[in-house]
């Protein structure tokens, strides 16, 4: 957890590192907030640092995240995140400066949502196993709320199609990583496993990204994370059209929800998804998924005590 | 005879005075054009590759050479561990740079204007610190070769010259 511990001046890096002991697995966020404690949220309980950041911590923290190179991170700060090396994705808060009431940039940095990544492997084993018919995945649709394990997933799901698992062998799998969250590329190249046919386009828009991946590295199936945007729409529809299988992500508290948003509406006019995941969390039982065929019909459900 | 050879030795080191003079001369334009060039390096890793500093200053080290690349060097090693304030560490390595090159203090005070700004605005904005720092820098370059061309000639003459005359008031 290096890569997270850099991140903090000393005082509250020995505090934290202090307060955490062996239990960096079952971190899920640091929360930071000016002049406020810190906030550990873990798999199943809330803790809190007394030590608070100032304007002195904030700005060695702004400094270190974006290793001195501010000019990285344009897009990033109009967005409102920043990630980091290891996937770990930082949300920022603060006020928003406008040019053509756009957002333009963020000032005055005042909340840190510090996401942990965690590479699970192993944890879409049961899953990958009900997406398959004979020897073809099919177009996949995976909910979730915030929080719920959609990357971590995604990403499992990406190592078992590219490396194979049983009964359907390797598939040639493209990511679309726009937040560099599902892979964590540093300088294109995947830090975590994301399997042995995977091919990835980090920090790409997702939407030019899979018409880059379609024209150019004929892929079997293309995998992308939270789509909303209907120029995302527009994309995957070409995607489904010229014959590649979907995967992809979307937020929602349940499948009907996401069904309802009217920027998906076209992909369930054309009644593309075949398999859909649905994926929750609470801190009392943990993590649980369950999948659905294209009629509504649940083939599997299943909780697993530990996220 | 023994006078003989004291004198050719005098006027050879007087000489070989007004000749390292006349590089030193040589060298800051040198080194000069070298800052430029360099932070025209950074622009383009900035606005392009938009490599973190550290990468960029590891770049710039392997396409710069003598005491620039150094410099670069440096700061790209020191940037390794958590820095606080990227400032004082640009500041801290100018006055060794100081200590080491032949630029002189205006030199220096460009180059320490330029590193409050890098590395915390947009692109825009170190697009045109560059551009700025890179408009004086042409203007000592200018002197720098201004002074080369006016004294490179005399220093050279006047060692040997003075190398001459004293060897003559002696004899």
């Amino acid at each position: 957890m290096e890569e997270i511990l850099r991140l903090f001046p000393t005082p509250i890096k020995e505090k934290l590192t202090k307060q955490m002991e062996n239990r960096w697995q079952d971190l899920l966020e640091i929360r930071l907030r000016m002049f406020k404690p810190i906030e550990l949220n873990f798999t199943h309980q809330v803790e809190w640092l007394t030590e608070s950041i100032d304007d002195a911590d904030r700005n060695y923290i702004l400094n270190q995240l974006s290793e001195h190179s501010l000019y990285r991170y344009e897009e990033e700060l109009r967005e409102g995140y920043i990630t980091i090396e290891g996937g770990h994705r930082v949300g920022l808060a603060g006020k928003v400066t406008l040019a053509d009431n756009r957002v333009k940039s963020l000032k005055f940095i005042t909340s840190f949502n510090i996401r942990i990544a965690h590479e699970k492997i192993g944890v879409a084993q049961g899953i990958v196993r009900y997406l398959n018919e004979n020897t073809d995945y099919l177009h996949t649709l995976i909910v979730g709320a915030p929080q719920s394990g959609k990357t971590t997933v995604l990403r499992d799901i990406a190592r078992l199609m590219g490396n194979g698992i049983e009964n359907v062998p390797a598939k040639k799998v493209a990511i679309i990583d726009e937040r560099s969250e599902i892979a964590a590329s540093k300088n294109g190249i995947p830090q975590f496993d994301v399997g042995m046919r995977t091919d990835v386009m980090d920090a790409c828009p997702k939407s030019s990204g899979m018409m880059m991946m379609l024209r150019s590295m004929s892929p079997e199936v293309i995998l992308v994370d939270e789509i909303g945007k209907e120029i995302d729409v527009q994309a995957l529809l070409d995607v489904f059209h010229a014959g590649v299988t979907i995967v992809c992500t979307a937020h929602g508290s349940s499948i009907e929800e996401v069904k309802k948003r009217r920027s998906l509406k076209h992909l369930f006019h054309e009644d593309i998804f075949k398999r859909y995941v649905f994926l929750s969390f609470q801190q009392a039982k943990g993590f649980q998924y369950e999948i659905y065929d294209e009629h509504g019909n649940r083939l599997m459900k299943m909780l697993e005590k530990e996220r | 005879m023994m006078k003989l050879i004291g004198s050719i030795l005098f006027i050879t080191a007087c000489s070989w005075v007004g000749f390292d003079v006349s590089k030193q001369l040589n060298k800051r334009a040198h080194e000069l054009r070298s800052f430029i060039y360099s932070l025209q390096l950074i622009e383009a890793e900035m606005a392009y590759s938009r490599h973190t500093l550290k990468d960029i200053f590891l770049n710039v080290k392997r396409k710069t050479e003598g005491e620039v690349a150094s410099f670069y060097g440096r700061l790209a090693e020191r940037l390794k561990k958590p820095v606080t304030h990227f400032e004082t560490l640009w500041h801290d390595e100018l006055t060794l740079l100081k200590k080491r090159s032949t630029l002189k203090d205006n030199d220096i005070h460009i180059l320490s204007q330029f590193g409050k700004n890098i590395g915390n605005h947009t692109i825009e904005e170190q697009k045109k610190q560059i551009k700025l720092t890179v408009f004086y820098l042409q203007k000592q370059l200018d002197e720098a070769i201004d002074q080369k061309n006016k004294y490179d000639r005399t220093v050279k003459s006047l060692g040997f010259l003075f190398g001459l005359l004293i060897v003559l008031i002696l004899i």
